[in-house]
């Protein structure tokens, strides 16, 4: 297994849907991501969910490409005996909400471009969201 | 409420001689010698860390995940993360720039000069003379050294992070500086063969974005003065560190970098990084002692280890908590079968970013919450815990319950111990969790 950087941002609509891809796709890999939830002010509701970190890159290839991301699912379903409950439209259209960061930022300095890191929260506000903060 | 005396530690003559002899780690089993339930994770002993959550591929290099740390206590309490986007990074890295050698990379991105054979040699026209490397963005205080040799009549570096008012200017002939207001403080040092070791440090709350590093032969590094086009000062090394200085360590990748005699850490994102445990069954006592190695990298409130879903509504849990509801600081809970209470906290005041020692000490029936910060006592939480002994319930790290709370920072190491710990067993922990962690108690 190859892992490789990726920061997924996905609207609150899709989530569950998304979820359930992730979870079959891998179990001992993607199973249990996009639980942290954002929105603009930081309160409740969510309007997103992130998840980031190491990924498996076959996943990292999938989550930007809807149609792998589908013929990948189907067949992990398939692989499992369930049905697979999503057309290739819902697919596109649940990932076309989607933002993704390999964990650089490209800039200019000086007038010459260049590659910065970015990490999560760099990328969560540069989108304009918050973390949702918890309580004890 | 009938309340029992404390009972004084047990005397326990093996122990005693070990931590007498300063076998640490054999200190550190001895914890768990008389069948003390606990863990022991140690993030530094890569033998224990695996990539993946079933331990089949091996964490053999820094800046990998962790999925899978296992137990040094013997209690075979493992701590692992399914979710891959999840799991920690292995990592000991402190110099957050790249290429810190190199300067003729393109990490450095130049203007108004070349660099040749780490030769900064400022261009025969009127204007600044600098390279730059361009960072994430943070509002930590940063701390800079950079060591360059003098070789001509370019005799005069500044350095600047980004921000206003944060120009540090170096003369290397005068061996004098000059810092405007936004500088904290600032070192100019000779060492042999002409070079110089300048130092610099800026404080939390400004937005800093780059190390950007002049070099001119005008009245400062900063002058739009020509140079002759063929000389130049000798840049040997540079290092970026965010809140506190640490010894020069060299990186030329985010994956490549000196790791010997740095202390290794799991970086928790923040976000959605966390590990757990299955059920640790601490049903045998109400006391508990725990140790942690933490840097915290801001103050929102993210879980450190908890006992349970959650401390403060399941009976029998803790939890080590970094930031809390005042914005600042470490705290700890636990509590037997009362409601939970703010007076069950325990809890220390410090802004981030912190690296600590924690020592977190609990006794239900005894109802003390207890923290201690490198050593030194925080405010006790004293109120009535009611009854009862810690629970049989997942550990989770770094996350409460896997979905909220996630910890931004580092974890150097954590032991937690279901029992009372003497006075020496917490010293020589504290010192053995301190070597772990950079820290000089």
């Amino acid at each position: 297994m190859t892992y490789e950087h990726a920061t997924i941002v996905i609207t609150a609509t899709v989530a569950s849907a998304l979820r359930r891809l992730a979870q079959v796709l891998d179990r001992n890999e993607t199973d249990g991501m996009f639980t942290t939830a954002l929105s603009a002010t930081g309160n409740t509701p969510a309007t997103h969910f992130i998840s980031s970190g190491q990924v498996p890159d076959v996943f990292a290839q999938a989550i930007r490409s809807p149609s792998i991301l589908h013929t990948k699912a189907q067949a992990a379903f398939l692989k499992e005996g369930v049905t697979y409950p999503f057309t290739l439209t819902q697919v596109t259209a649940a990932l076309s909400g989607c933002s993704i960061s390999d964990g650089t930022r490209t800039v200019v300095i000086d007038g010459v471009t260049t590659v910065v890191d970015e990490g999560p929260h760099a990328f969560i506000a540069r989108l304009g969201l918050q973390m949702i903060k918890g309580t004890l | 409420m009938l309340r029992l005396p404390l009972r004084p530690p047990l005397r326990e003559p093996l122990r005693d001689a070990f931590l007498r002899a300063g076998n640490i780690s054999q200190a550190i089993r001895a914890l768990f010698a008389n069948n003390q339930q606990g863990v022991w994770y140690d993030p530094s002993d890569f033998s224990t860390l695996f990539q993946d959550s079933a331990g089949a591929t091996p964490v053999t290099a820094v800046e990998q995940p962790v999925g899978l740390m296992r137990d040094k206590s013997g209690r075979n309490n493992h701590a692992s993360q399914i979710t891959a986007a999840s799991r920690p990074v292995v990592s000991a890295r402190v110099n957050l720039l790249t290429k810190t050698e190199q300067f003729d990379d393109a990490a450095w991105v130049k203007t108004g000069c070349t660099v040749s054979a780490n030769v900064l040699i400022p261009s025969a026209v009127a204007e600044v003379h600098h390279i730059t490397q361009a960072l994430s963005s943070t509002t930590q205080g940063v701390f800079v050294e950079v060591v360059v040799e003098k070789q001509s009549t370019v005799d005069k570096v500044t350095l600047y992070p980004g921000g206003a008012a944060t120009f540090c200017h170096f003369n290397l002939t005068a061996m004098s500086m000059v810092r405007e207001s936004g500088v904290t403080s600032s070192t100019i040092e000779a060492l042999s063969g002409n070079q110089y070791k300048l130092t610099a440090a800026w404080p939390a709350g400004v937005a800093y974005d780059r190390l950007r590093v002049y070099a001119s032969s005008g009245s400062e590094g900063a002058s739009a003065v020509a140079g002759d086009g063929t000389s130049g000062v000798k840049l040997i090394r540079a290092q970026l560190n965010a809140g506190t200085a640490t010894r020069y360590q060299r990186v030329n990748t985010a994956g490549d970098y000196d790791t010997a005699g740095f202390p290794m850490y799991l970086r928790f994102d923040g976000v959605d990084d966390g590990m757990l445990t299955a059920a640790v069954n601490f049903t045998a006592t109400d006391k508990m002692t725990a140790w942690a190695g933490v840097r915290k990298l801001g103050d929102t409130l993210g879980i450190v280890a908890e006992l349970s879903a959650g401390a403060g509504a399941n009976n029998g849990g803790f939890y080590v908590v970094s930031g809390n509801d005042s914005g600042a600081g470490y705290s700890t809970l636990s509590k037997g079968d009362a409601a939970a209470v703010t007076g069950h906290v325990g809890q220390f005041l410090v802004a981030a970013p912190h690296t600590a020692v924690l020592t977190a000490i609990h006794d239900i029936v005894g109802d003390l919450s207890r923290i201690r910060v490198n050593g030194v006592n925080g405010t006790d939480g004293i109120a009535d815990k009611g009854l009862g002994n810690f629970g049989n319930h997942p550990l989770f790290i770094g996350r409460r319950n896997n979905v909220s709370l996630p910890l931004n920072g580092n974890l150097y190491g954590l032991i937690i111990r279901g029992a009372a710990s003497s006075a020496a067993e917490i010293a020589v922990t504290e010192r053995y969790v301190a070597n772990k962690t950079g820290v000089t108690l």
